[in-house]
């Protein structure tokens, strides 16, 4: 086994004429805790979307844990351990919470130890007074908990988060960063996010985007300092 | 000589058919993406006030556009009373159009009875060489054509088309620059219906008028719009024309039943091999 | 206690069947199989049965409209082929039990070919709605084109509009010299809906339900998951085919009589009909929806007034614009309100993690 889990070559997605993903070439070595940045638009979660082929990547190779899953459809990218939260809450909205994590559960476990792996999850994420409830009618937060429980539950090597302090309190961030440092101590993860609060609690390695091409990848502090990134990104920004 | 010739009538004349049928429903499908159920009822209904316009003693070339005008403003009505409630709720607006269908051929069976009713046109046979056509056939042939080409000149290059396709690719940009989208959209679905019941009448002096004539043509046209893919004019006449090609050869060398059999089993393999349509990989066009 | 029923009136979800409900399942089977048709002369027990032959094409539809999100418009297709595949193979073969089976078997197999391409061609839902019916439609087509004489399979003439007369009754497989008469094609209709019914309820308890539902709810979550959403879609597909087919089958046998009009646009609007009318989430909806249409196109017909298509058009744009949810949730709701204990007072309701 490589250390190196998952990295991209050459990867380039165009819509028309624009070029959100621009010739990516990125690595990402097992156990690494990674925070993407960059403007709106930058193209990360395109990145995202072409790492779980929801979207078909127009030239470039993509590989996993050693195996090549350039063309692969994204249950197949699932199955060998790439869990993806979205941006906006992509959940079951007409199931009850339970139901939603069982369905990610199920996946990966018999049923008598999904209902196990379901009760853990509700135990962990503090999900207990509202996962009875049917998902649809739950706030904004509440739902972005569903969803990485439901992400959780699958017990992914590789977890992709796309913004989850999103819509949380000041509070739950900081509770959202405990976790994801206590879940590096099983899978690799990446996240993206623009609370820098958040980043400097949890990051390492930071890979800045800017117009679908990597600017800049360093340790954090290094990247705070960067006259360019600031530019970009930081300039309209309090760096805390 | 004689062979050639058959064959491109059969064929031109297969294709015209499906144009006619399918031009109307391109409009409120294809572009308004409202799937009209009842499209083939206002097909019937064309027909039918053509053969009463014509029974009241107006000619053919007066009682066919007459029927046109018509079906567009009963277009119009159904438009604001069922269809406008239901914008951007598709599935509804499909089961709301199959009770708008089936209400049709309960009234027009209980106003005009089950029997099909007919109108003989004057105009005679067509003879080229050893060939004998009937005249009406031509007729056709020719509307479709010129039906074709206004409907796409008045899109393209007329000020109102302007509008209409802006507010069909962007409705709120179209709001908010000042159009009334409510009237697009009602103009829009009213000339649809419009050409359809044209389409509708024009069919009458070869196959008449039934209250379920409907049922026999929409499916051809969803097929061809279907296939058509995201550009509505321009995709749904391509498949027309491979579709009536094939619909026409194959009725000619076996029969009617067979070629409309053949034509979906196309149609359903295509659509595996081709998810987007005809027109699936441009962008730009109506 | 009986709120627990009436939720699975309205929103039956991956639960578990309850106690309660098993007794609810067993206290109908003994009203409809043991108490009614003592009461009922065969004339009723006749117009009854059919309520229950159609109930299995309205639970194949609902289950393939409702709980797997595809809005079928061709169920009807599969009932068609059903009944034609009985028909025709009982004429040339002379025993019923085969093609009892056939009438399930083939719609089946002509549903996964079907469901292979619309399916595996992601069509999105309106297409595939638009062609499941145009499929319908051509069938209906072409069996209406069989008149000929040289239209024949075996010794059968397909009959064209016609249709065929004197398709043969069931015969008991164990002994053939003798045939279902008018009961017992009630008793058998009224044990196939319940075997249906508590057939479709355990698989949406399993684990292919459940993911049948996440389908429905979010296609692209699901494959997110690692499911490979196509492979739950053509197996509901097919379910709801052979489900079709077997209604098709019954019809056939229940009228010794079949006809293109099985594979009509009135019988397919008819079957939205019913589970709209009924409500499209339940498994009960349909069937009560069922019986309200065929009471009301009858007594239509009884009284003489005006087309019953009309009155279907009405009903059906009636139902999309004003009642959305269905009969059956909108009284279940009702119900539930009046009597589960009260919720909303509930203090940790709004509690965040």
């Amino acid at each position: 086994m490589t250390d190196v889990l998952l990295n991209t070559r050459q990867l380039v997605k165009r819509f028309g004429g624009l070029r959100a993903t621009d010739t990516v070439d990125f690595d990402l070595r097992r156990g690494e805790l990674r925070c993407l940045i960059g403007p709106n638009g930058a193209g990360k979660s395109t990145f995202f979307k072409l790492l779980t082929g929801q979207i078909p990547p127009t030239s470039g190779k993509i590989t996993f844990d050693g195996q090549d899953i350039t063309d692969m459809p994204t249950y197949r990218i699932a199955r060998l351990g790439i869990g993806i939260k979205n941006q906006t809450p992509d959940v079951f909205d007409g199931l009850s919470g339970r139901e939603n994590l069982w369905l990610a559960a199920n996946f990966s476990h018999a049923a008598a130890a999904a209902r196990d792996q379901v009760d853990q999850v509700i135990a962990q994420l503090k999900l207990a007074p509202f996962i009875d409830r049917q998902v649809g009618e739950l706030a904004h937060g509440q739902r972005q908990w569903i969803e990485i429980g439901m992400v959780m539950a699958r017990q992914p090597s590789l977890i992709l988060l796309d913004e989850p302090s999103a819509g949380m309190s000041q509070e739950e961030r900081v509770r959202t960063a405990d976790l994801l440092l206590e879940l590096n101590a099983t899978c690799t993860i990446v996240v993206v996010e623009h609370d820098m609060q958040f980043i400097k609690r949890i990051a390492d390695i930071v890979t800045v985007f800017h117009r679908g091409k990597i600017l800049r990848e360093a340790p954090v502090d290094e990247i705070l300092r960067d006259p360019e990134v600031r530019d970009v990104y930081l300039g309209r920004q309090e760096v805390a | 000589m004689d062979t050639v010739f058959t064959y491109l009538y059969q064929v031109g004349f297969a294709v015209s058919i499906l144009v006619l049928i399918s031009l109307g429903l391109a409009l409120i499908f294809g572009m308004m993406k409202v799937i009209n159920l009842a499209q083939g009822e206002f097909l019937m209904l064309g027909a039918y006030f053509c053969v009463l316009t014509s029974n009241m003693g107006a000619p053919l070339w007066i009682a066919i556009p007459v029927a046109g005008i018509l079906v567009g403003l009963f277009g119009v009505v159904v438009e604001r009373t069922v269809i406008q409630w239901l914008y951007g709720r598709v599935l509804d607006t499909l089961l709301a159009t199959w009770g708008v269908s089936l209400l049709m051929i309960g009234i027009v069976t209980t106003v005009a009875g089950p029997q099909s009713h007919s109108i003989s046109s004057s105009v005679g046979r067509v003879v080229v060489g050893g060939f004998v056509m009937p005249g009406w056939s031509m007729v056709i042939i020719a509307a479709a054509v010129l039906m074709l080409l206004a409907t796409y000149l008045i899109l393209r290059f007329t000020n109102l088309g302007l509008i209409v396709r802006g507010t069909m690719q962007n409705p709120q940009m179209a709001r908010a620059l000042g159009t009334n989208t409510n009237m697009i959209y009602m103009l829009t679905f009213g000339f649809g219906s419009a050409l359809t019941g044209l389409a509708g009448a024009l069919l009458v002096p070869l196959f008449g008028a039934s209250p379920t004539m409907g049922g026999l043509y929409i499916g051809k046209a969803f097929i061809a719009v279907i296939s058509g893919g995201p550009l509505p004019l321009i995709g749904t006449m391509s498949a027309s024309g491979l579709y009536g090609s094939i619909d026409g050869v194959m009725s000619y060398l076996f029969s009617p039943v067979l070629g409309e059999i053949i034509v979906l089993l196309v149609a359903i393999v295509m659509l595996r091999l081709l998810p987007s349509g005809v027109t699936g990989g441009m962008r730009k066009g109506i | 206690m009986l709120w627990f029923l009436f939720r699975d009136f309205t929103r039956p979800s991956g639960e578990r069947p309850t106690v309660v409900w098993w007794l609810f399942v067993v206290a109908v089977a003994g009203l409809l199989l043991v108490w009614l048709p003592g009461t009922l002369g065969l004339a009723e027990l006749l117009d009854l049965s059919v309520v229950f032959v159609l109930a299995l094409l309205a639970l194949s539809m609902s289950f393939l409209w409702g709980y797997s999100g595809m809005l079928s418009f061709g169920q009807t297709a599969y009932f068609g082929l059903g009944g034609y595949v009985y028909a025709v193979s009982a004429m040339n073969l002379g025993t019923t039990t085969l093609p009892f089976l056939l009438g399930v078997l083939l719609p089946m197999a002509f549903a996964l070919v079907v469901g292979y391409f619309i399916v595996y061609g992601r069509l999105s839902d309106v297409y595939f709605s638009v062609m499941t019916l145009v499929i319908t439609l051509v069938l209906n087509k072409a069996v209406r084109a069989t008149s000929g004489s040289q239209y024949v399979v075996g010794d059968v003439r397909l009959g064209g509009q016609n249709g065929i007369p004197g398709v043969p009754a069931l015969q008991v497989p164990w002994d053939p010299a003798t045939t279902l008469f008018i009961d017992g094609v009630y008793y058998l209709s009224v044990i196939l809906v319940l075997v249906a019914y508590v057939g479709l309820r355990l698989a949406l308890a399993s684990r292919f339900g459940r993911v049948l539902v996440g389908v429905r709810e979010n296609e692209k979550r699901i494959e997110l998951l690692g499911y490979d959403p196509r492979r739950y879609k053509l197996g509901a597909f097919v379910i709801a085919g052979g489900l079709a087919g077997l209604s098709g089958t019954m019809f056939a046998i229940w009228g010794n009589f079949i006809a293109p009009e099985m594979f009509g646009l009135q019988r397919a609007a008819e079957v939205i009909i019913w589970v709209i009318v009924g409500g499209k989430a339940t498994l009960i909806g349909p069937i009560v929806g069922v019986g309200l249409i065929q009471y009301l196109t009858t007594w239509l017909g009884t009284q003489g007034v005006g087309q019953v298509t009309l009155v279907l058009g009405v009903v059906l744009i009636a139902a999309v614009l004003l009642f959305r949810e269905g009969l059956v949730p909108t009284l279940g709701a009702l119900l539930l309100r009046l009597t589960r204990p009260r919720r909303r007072d509930d203090p940790n309701k709004r509690d965040e993690p």
